[in-house]
């Protein structure tokens, strides 16, 4: 697996664990989508994203589970 | 999950300097094993580390994949908050060329944060006009609330209980295009991530300038060159005074400019360290006049801050800005927009430890009594103390402690010069002596002891003046090759030399034995050796001459009895008796 996305697939287990979200989620690796361009993709529920890097996998992530960090202090 | 902090080490670069320790001004960084790593708690985001580290190993967290994906799949408009110091930062640059290449990266909108800093000026201006005595500290610059909050915690009642102009500007571009938006700050302040992460309903992320030049770049986007069109514009409006923000003093000419409370003693504090030498040891309520501080963590306004090139003096950051400034005849009245901001004190606990741990400490460095500690700052600590607590909060390690690595290796060397069982001397080029220890003085004789004596390990002796042999050392220390010799003569001694290189053709040492009294017994036993081999060598002569004359002899008797015996028998002719 490319290591970005090693990477994020860390990013998504941590972000699980914070949010106690372990149940819900089945997570499974894809073959080539032919996308690789705009890659590391990820597909939530039909929606894939593009060019994941971390901060903007956070913020998908965050949205889409309503996890919105309220004021990291 | 929050977004990871905005300022990193990449450890990989990292080179153990403990520059950025040096530099940082409230020692937010911890060096462990080896490797500095920043502490998001008590880091104020100034990015004095990140300009000085000589690798560039300090990050910032560019966060442009986020405001790409704001602008890719979110749907939804994204509004560009763009600082004042942007007429610094693009030198030249037509705003509508600007505007243009931002709209051309997906931006609905591009708005002036100034803006938000003429709504804080004018709701400052009406609430400075009942302030009679006190301070007042403008809670513009994020770096210098931080600091306040964590380090001076007794001023953060006096920090203005208002929004930032960055934070006032988005909640006027939500209040303007609905909240349904989305706000990314462009500036030279890598505090704004921080703000950014705080407030994420009203700034959305923030990048730095230098961040979005390589986005245009990314994006074949050149703003030199982009044709602007009509509406390539400030949305709201185009901002005048507030534009003064970012060089020092901009922002209290902005609010004097109101007029109604001349009264007030405005100040400009710029830099870090002036903030903090400005109010320790101050109380607030010991202030009777009313002050309005305008505070400005980076030396020479935002202009100068991390997030620029620094390529112009900043003499012209200053005045490109005031260039770019009008001055609006009579300022609006407060509008209605709420842009109250509480801030609480989040003081870092500056823990007393006890004596004991602070001596044992100490001694981890070689520190043992108050002459040891030279409070010299290498370690980037002002005082071995405060070096002392950081290593007992596990923040520093011993080797960041510079003098007491140079006394360790004195000692070492000391140790092994005293203790190794033949005459050293190290030599540097012209052959001047950096050390030697007493064996090599003995060796030369009473006269060089007593120059030992004097001065344990004659540093700076010419060593031509102390052994005949000296050109020896001069080959090695021109040509880099070691040169060893089994016998050497120095008058009735004879010497085993070993030349090695310590620093090749710089500095190099030498081993001498004494091996007169092993020479002379190894040809004693020579001697003696030989002197054997001769008696056995005579002896055999003897024995062999002896043998020979005995066998002449014996052989004479027997060939005579032979003969005798012969004769009887052959003729009877016993005449010789009956």
């Amino acid at each position: 697996m490319h290591e970005a996305t090693i990477k994020n697939l860390r990013i998504i287990e941590q972000f699980l664990k914070d949010n106690h979200l372990k149940a819900e989620i089945e997570l499974s690796g894809s073959g080539c989508e032919g996308r690789c361009s705009e890659g590391p993709n990820i597909i939530i529920d039909g929606t894939c994203y593009h060019r994941m890097e971390k901060g903007a996998l956070i913020d998908v992530l965050n949205r889409k589970f309503g996890t919105e960090n309220n004021g990291g202090e | 999950m929050n977004h990871s902090y905005p300022i990193y080490t990449a450890e990989a670069e990292c080179q153990d300097c403990f520059k950025c320790v040096r530099h940082c001004p409230v020692k937010a960084i911890k060096v462990e094993n080896g490797h500095a790593s920043v502490i998001p708690e008590l880091c104020i985001a100034c990015g004095h580390c990140v300009e000085i580290c000589p690798a560039r190993a300090k990050k910032v967290r560019q966060d442009i994949g986020r405001s790409r994906q704001l602008l890719t799949q979110r749907k939804i408009p994204v509004y560009a908050s763009l600082a004042p110091s942007w007429i610094s930062e693009f030198k030249g640059l037509p705003k509508e060329n600007l505007i243009a290449a931002l709209h051309k990266l997906g931006f609905a909108g591009v708005s002036e944060t100034a803006l938000g800093a003429q709504v804080v000026s004018s709701q400052l201006a009406e609430s400075l006009r009942g302030i009679h005595s006190g301070v007042m500290i403008s809670s513009a610059c994020p770096v210098a609330v931080d600091m306040i909050r964590k380090y001076i915690p007794e001023f953060t009642s006096t920090i203005t209980p208002v929004l930032s102009p960055a934070l006032t500007h988005a909640r006027m571009l939500r209040e303007k295009f609905g909240a349904d938006i989305a706000v990314v700050f462009i500036g030279p302040c890598i505090a704004k991530k921080n703000e950014a992460d705080r407030h994420p309903n009203l700034i959305n992320t923030a990048i730095l300038f230098p961040r979005l030049i390589e986005w245009f770049k990314e994006e074949g986007i050149d703003p030199w060159q982009i044709e602007p069109q009509a509406d390539d514009k400030f949305v709201l409006e185009d901002a005048e005074e507030g534009a003064l923000y970012p060089i020092e003093g901009g922002m209290n000419k902005t609010i004097f400019a109101h007029g109604g409370c001349e009264h007030i003693n405005y100040t400009c504090i710029s830099g870090v360290q002036a903030l903090s030498q400005a109010l320790n040891g101050l109380r607030p309520q010991d202030v009777k006049e009313p002050v309005f501080i305008e505070t400005l963590a980076c030396i020479g306004g935002c202009v100068h801050g991390p997030g620029t090139s620094h390529i112009s003096p900043g003499l012209l950051e200053r005045l490109r800005v005031i260039g770019n400034t009008t001055m609006r005849s009579e300022l609006p009245k407060r509008g209605e927009l709420d842009i109250m901001e509480t801030y609480n004190a989040s003081a870092v606990n500056d823990t007393t430890f006890s004596l004991q741990e602070m001596k044992k400490a100490l001694r981890r460095v070689g520190k043992t009594s108050s002459e040891d500690e030279l409070n010299c700052g290498g370690c980037g600590y002002d005082t071995c103390n405060n070096f002392a607590r950081a290593l007992i909060e596990g923040k520093a390690e011993p080797n960041m402690c510079v003098s007491y690595l140079r006394k360790l290796a004195q000692k070492k060397s000391n140790a092994i010069l005293r203790c190794v069982p033949a005459a050293v001397v190290i030599v540097e080029r012209g052959l001047k002596l950096i050390e030697c220890n007493q064996r090599f003085a003995e060796l030369l004789g009473e006269d060089i002891k007593m120059m030992y004596e004097v001065k344990p390990g004659m540093a700076g002796a010419d060593l031509r003046r102390l052994i005949p042999f000296a050109d020896l050392f001069e080959q090695v220390l021109s040509s880099g090759n070691e040169i060893k010799r089994d016998m050497l003569r120095l008058g009735k001694q004879l010497l085993s030399v070993n030349i090695f290189n310590i620093d090749s053709k710089q500095v190099v040492g030498a081993m001498l034995f004494d091996v007169t009294s092993t020479e002379f017994r190894r040809e004693q036993i020579a001697g003696q050796a030989r002197e054997v081999i001769n008696k056995n060598l005579a002896t055999v002569q003897d024995i062999a001459c002896r043998l020979g004359e005995h066998m002449a002899e014996t052989e004479i008797l027997l060939r005579s009895i032979a003969d005798d015996y012969a004769g009887h028998r052959n003729g009877g002719n016993a005449d010789h008796g009956k």
